[in-house]
C-alpha cells in the first residue's frame, strides 16, 4: 500500500511543479510495464513452480534447515545467477523463501542477486569490455561472501539473532 | 516485435522457455502439481499487479528526472580512497538496468576516471534505485529492505577497497 501512496504523490508532485515532465514519466512507465509485462509473469509463474518444488528437494537440504555459512555460500551463489532484473529474480527467491528456505540463505540470494549479478555480462561485455565486466563479477563475488560469512558470525554468534526460520 | 514483447536480455529468454517446459512437463506428469502452481502463480499476480505498476512508475519518474550527466560530473577527475566510496554512492542512484548505467559508467571510464573508480561505480550500481528499493517491500519487508541495502552498500565499498589495493 505504501508504494501504491508514494507512486501516487510523487507523480501529482510531478504534475504539479514540472508538468513538462509528466508525460515523459508515464510515457517511460508504460514503456517499462510493456517491456517487462512478459517476463514478470513468467517469473512469477516459475516462483511458484520453485515453491512447490522445493519443500523435500536437494535445495532444501543446502538452503533451508539450521543456516550454516555453505547455505549462505550457495545461496549468495544462486542468487548471483539470477536475472539481474528484480522484476523477474524477486518472486524466484520469495517462492524459494516461502517454500522454507532459511532468511541467512535468502538474505544471501538477494545479496548475490545485487552485488554480483552475473546476468549482467552480456552488457558488461559489450559495453566495458571483458576485462572489466571479469574483474566486476570476479572481486563483487570476493566482497560477497566475505560480506555474507561477517553477517553470519556478527549476528548470529554475537548478536545471537536465528537464521534458521524462513523471513516472515 | 519479440524483443518488445519478450526483451532483448537472453537469460529472460532462457528463464521463459524453461518456465513453458517446466509446466509443459508438471501439466503431463503431475497435474495436480500444475495447477497448484498455476492457482498460486495467479493469486501472488493478484496480490503484486498494482503495486508493481506502481514501483515500475516510480522508477520511470526517477529515470526520468534525474540527468546521467550530472551524475557523471562529479566523479570526472576525482582520485583517491574517497573516489571510492563516492564512486559507489553514485552508482547506487544510477539505474538498475545494465544497459542503461553501463554506458554512463563507461563514459566516465573514458573521460579519465581512474579503475577504482569505475568499478566502485560498477558494485554500485543501482544498489539503492527505486526499483530494488520498491521490489524489497513489495516482495518482502522494510527489514529485508534495510539489510539488503546496507550488506549490498558493504559489499560494494570492499569490492571497490580490494580493487583500489590490488590493482
Amino acid at each position: 500500500m505504501g508504494i501504491i501512496t508514494a507512486a501516487v504523490f510523487l507523480y501529482l508532485g510531478i504534475l504539479f511543479w514540472a508538468p513538462a515532465q509528466a508525460e515523459k514519466c508515464i510515457a517511460v512507465g508504460f514503456s517499462e510495464m510493456k517491456k517487462l509485462f512478459v517476463p514478470i509473469l513468467v517469473a512469477i509463474f516459475a516462483g511458484s513452480v520453485v515453491k512447490n518444488l522445493l519443500l523435500g528437494s536437494r535445495f532444501s537440504k543446502v538452503l533451508g534447515g539450521k543456516a550454516t555459512l555453505r547455505g549462505m555460500v550457495a545461496g549468495g551463489t544462486i542468487g548471483s545467477l539470477l536475472p539481474p532484473c528484480p522484476y523477474v529474480s524477486y518472486p524466484l527467491i520469495k517462492g524459494m523463501n516461502d517454500g522454507a528456505v532459511n532468511s541467512l540463505s535468502t538474505i544471501a540470494m538477494l545479496l548475490g542477486l545485487t552485488s554480483v549479478a552475473t546476468g549482467r555480462v552480456f552488457a558488461g561485455i559489450a559495453i566495458l569490455g571483458p576485462q572489466v565486466e571479469g574483474l566486476r563479477i570476479l572481486f563483487s563475488f570476493m566482497a560477497m561472501m566475505i560480506v555474507g560469512a561477517l553477517y553470519f558470525y556478527l549476528v548470529q554468534k554475537h548478536l545471537k539473532i536465528s537464521f534458521d526460520r524462513a523471513l516472515g | 516485435m519479440i524483443q518488445d514483447i519478450f526483451g532483448s536480455n537472453p537469460l529472460v529468454h532462457v528463464l521463459i522457455i524453461a518456465t513453458l517446459f517446466a509446466y509443459l512437463y508438471l501439466f503431463i506428469a503431475k497435474p495436480k502439481l500444475a495447477r497448484k502452481c498455476a492457482k498460486g502463480s495467479l493469486k501472488t499476480i493478484r496480490d503484486l499487479a498494482i503495486p508493481i505498476i506502481a514501483a515500475l512508475f516510480i522508477a520511470s519518474a526517477v529515470k526520468s528526472l534525474v540527468s546521467p550527466e550530472i551524475i557523471a560530473g562529479f566523479l570526472g577527475e576525482q582520485a583517491g580512497l574517497a573516489a571510492v566510496f563516492l564512486g559507489v554512492l553514485i552508482g547506487s542512484v544510477l539505474p538498475a538496468c545494465s544497459f542503461i548505467s553501463f554506458p554512463i559508467i563507461a563514459g566516465v571510464y573514458s573521460a579519465g576516471a581512474s579503475l577504482a573508480v569505475v568499478m566502485a561505480m560498477l558494485f554500485g550500481s543501482g544498489l539503492a534505485f527505486p526499483c530494488r528499493i520498491t521490489c524489497d517491500l513489495t516482495f518482502f519487508n522494510t527489514k529485508v529492505a534495510g539489510v539488503r541495502t546496507m550488506l549490498s552498500f558493504l559489499t560494494a565499498i570492499i569490492a571497490g577497497l580490494l580493487v583500489y589495493f590490488i590493482i
